[in-house]
């Protein structure tokens, strides 16, 4: 495996797993303090 | 006269039935192939900014339809853009019912070769030949393709008939996770294969040049759009369940990135398992892009049986496909049902008619593959006309209107800016893009004005399209005074929803 494709493949799959987790913390986040609110 | 509304029990449930609405055999047998015959790296980037920016304001334009009128598609554009446009919810709503008769069939062919994989069917020495044989047999027999078809929609009805809470998010809660986590199993048994490596550089490989042509791009959208079901009318059925309360741009967002991700590991199964397995690059070249039902069933189900444990990975593989179909048919189902409701049935009447509907009109496609392979191919192009129509809704009444009032509420997890106007504006350009590509390819081939008899033709489609059209006009007035108002969901009061 060429190392070009091994950075793509860190990039791409590092890039999904890093969105997927910002955007759960956005989310559980927003709803914590949704509900602080109440 | 409409139904009082049931409603999702927590967001992880609507989530979850979300994210199997958008998880299909698309991600699994469609996705690898595109990758691959798109370059890689460079498909990756333009699929993620396919979903970025035509996915995610469409799912959200669909979330408000449904949320605010607490209609299906029908009812929907009645209420949300006026009475003269009701045709287009018939339109996006029959679309969706005419795929779920042959998605069923496609349900059905992965719960036989689960059923094969349980039986150890693809042991060690099975050749391509013999699961050549196995496909040719199966599909040659109409007693079982038709028997498969009636169970897989006769399953997915039982567990429609149940319910939203009941029901569809919890199949869905165990679903879902199940299926991630057989991917995942099937995943690491995949890249740990000697020879791996060669596929992953398949899919990650950085042709940055390829990244200039217009066909990259148009395939990134175009996998985009079969794959996450944006523009198909589904969203706007399952946020008719939302709670009030509810955010939408988050919800758009996990499942337009939940779907990406569902297809990545798709890929990470599928390809490197073909490079490590086939006897040379040659082989393992043309099986990467035959992609679809030739790839899983004959392939696929060959190379498993080159493995050592290749039978518990075909398990894996084949229960994945078998979840990720079913959990794709619920809101096929779910889209008649509600419409039907909205007409005053109640939902075991709606389902039945729905079922009973679905298998009758899906058995000429478990009969033959041409007629399957027509209406694969011309109800896919008749969702980029959904899309287009679902964008036209949101623009007519105010986008501007849209983003402030309904996404960017107090209980929103995310203000959208500015961004979300313009790519809303950007999408009906896409996919009237895509539909003009696929046309002036049809136009180039010798059989163009063929009627019957054809897997794909512009005669064809627009045969179907004027009967589509003809069916939507015909019952525009029917359906205007038929169906009720949107009835908030019970635990809210069942009040009228505002319109």
């Amino acid at each position: 495996m060429s190392i070009e494709s091994l950075i793509m493949m860190i990039v791409v799959i590092g890039g999904y797993a890093l969105g997927a987790f910002l955007l759960l913390s956005k989310v559980f986040n927003a709803q914590k303090a949704r509900e602080a609110k109440k | 006269m409409s139904q009082k509304k049931e409603q999702f029990g927590s967001r992880w449930g609507f989530v979850a039935a979300a994210l199997g609405m958008a998880i299909g055999t698309g991600n699994i047998w469609r996705f690898p192939r595109e990758a691959a015959q798109n370059g890689g790296g460079p498909f990756l980037i333009a699929w993620t900014v396919a979903m970025l920016i035509w996915a995610v304001p469409v799912l959200a334009a669909e979330l408000v339809m449904g949320k605010k009128t607490r209609l299906g598609t029908i009812g929907a554009f009645r209420d949300f853009v006026g009475k003269k446009y009701t045709w287009m919810g018939t339109w996006v709503g029959l679309v969706c019912v005419l795929i779920m008769c042959y998605y069923s069939v496609i349900t059905g062919w992965c719960m036989k070769y689960f059923s094969l994989a349980l039986m150890g069917t693809f042991k060690s020495g099975i050749t391509t030949q013999t699961t050549q044989a196995i496909w040719d047999n199966f599909t040659a027999s109409p007693a079982q393709t038709i028997l498969f078809h009636a169970l897989a929609i006769g399953i997915a009805g039982f567990v429609v008939v149940k319910g939203i809470k009941g029901g569809i998010e919890k199949a869905c809660k165990i679903m879902i996770p199940t299926l991630f986590g057989l991917l995942v199993l099937a995943a690491i048994r995949a890249i740990t294969l000697p020879g791996a490596a060669a596929g992953l550089e398949y899919l990650f490989s950085p042709k940055w040049e390829m990244l200039k042509t217009s066909k990259v791009w148009v395939e990134a959208f175009t996998q985009a759009s079969w794959s996450t079901g944006a523009g198909w009318g589904f969203m706007i059925t399952y946020a008719v369940y939302m709670k009030s309360n509810e955010d939408i741009a988050g919800n758009a967002m996990i499942i337009g990135v939940g779907d990406n991700i569902g297809a990545l590991m798709a890929g990470l199964v599928v390809l490197p398992a073909i490079f490590a397995l086939s006897p040379s690059l040659e082989v393992a070249n043309q099986t990467a892009l035959t992609g679809g039902s030739g790839l899983t069933f004959i392939f696929l189900a060959q190379l498993f049986g080159t493995m050592p444990g290749g039978n518990i990975v075909a398990v894996a593989f084949f229960g994945a496909m078998t979840l990720a179909a079913m959990s794709s048919l619920f809101p096929m189902i779910e889209v008649g049902v509600l419409n039907l409701m909205d007409m005053g049935l109640d939902r075991k009447k709606a389902t039945i008619a729905t079922v009973a509907f679905g298998f009758l009109a899906g058995i000429p496609s478990a009969y033959s593959l041409t007629f399957f392979g027509n209406q694969d191919n011309v109800t896919a192009y008749g969702l980029w006309v959904s899309g287009i129509l679902i964008v036209f809704a949101i623009i007519k009444y105010g986008v501007e209107k849209v983003r402030n009032e309904e996404i960017n509420t107090p209980w929103t997890d995310f203000n959208l800016g500015k961004w979300y106007t313009y790519f809303t504006y950007l999408a009906p350009v896409i996919s009237a893009y895509l539909l003009y590509d696929t046309i002036k390819a049809m136009l180039g081939e010798a059989n163009r004005w063929q009627v019957f008899g054809t897997d794909w033709s512009l005669g064809t489609v627009l045969f179907q399209f004027g009967l589509y059209l003809a069916i939507a006009f015909l019952s525009m007035n029917y359906f205007n005074n038929k169906i009720g108002k949107g009835v908030l969901p019970d635990l809210e009061g069942g009040k009228t929803a505002c319109q």
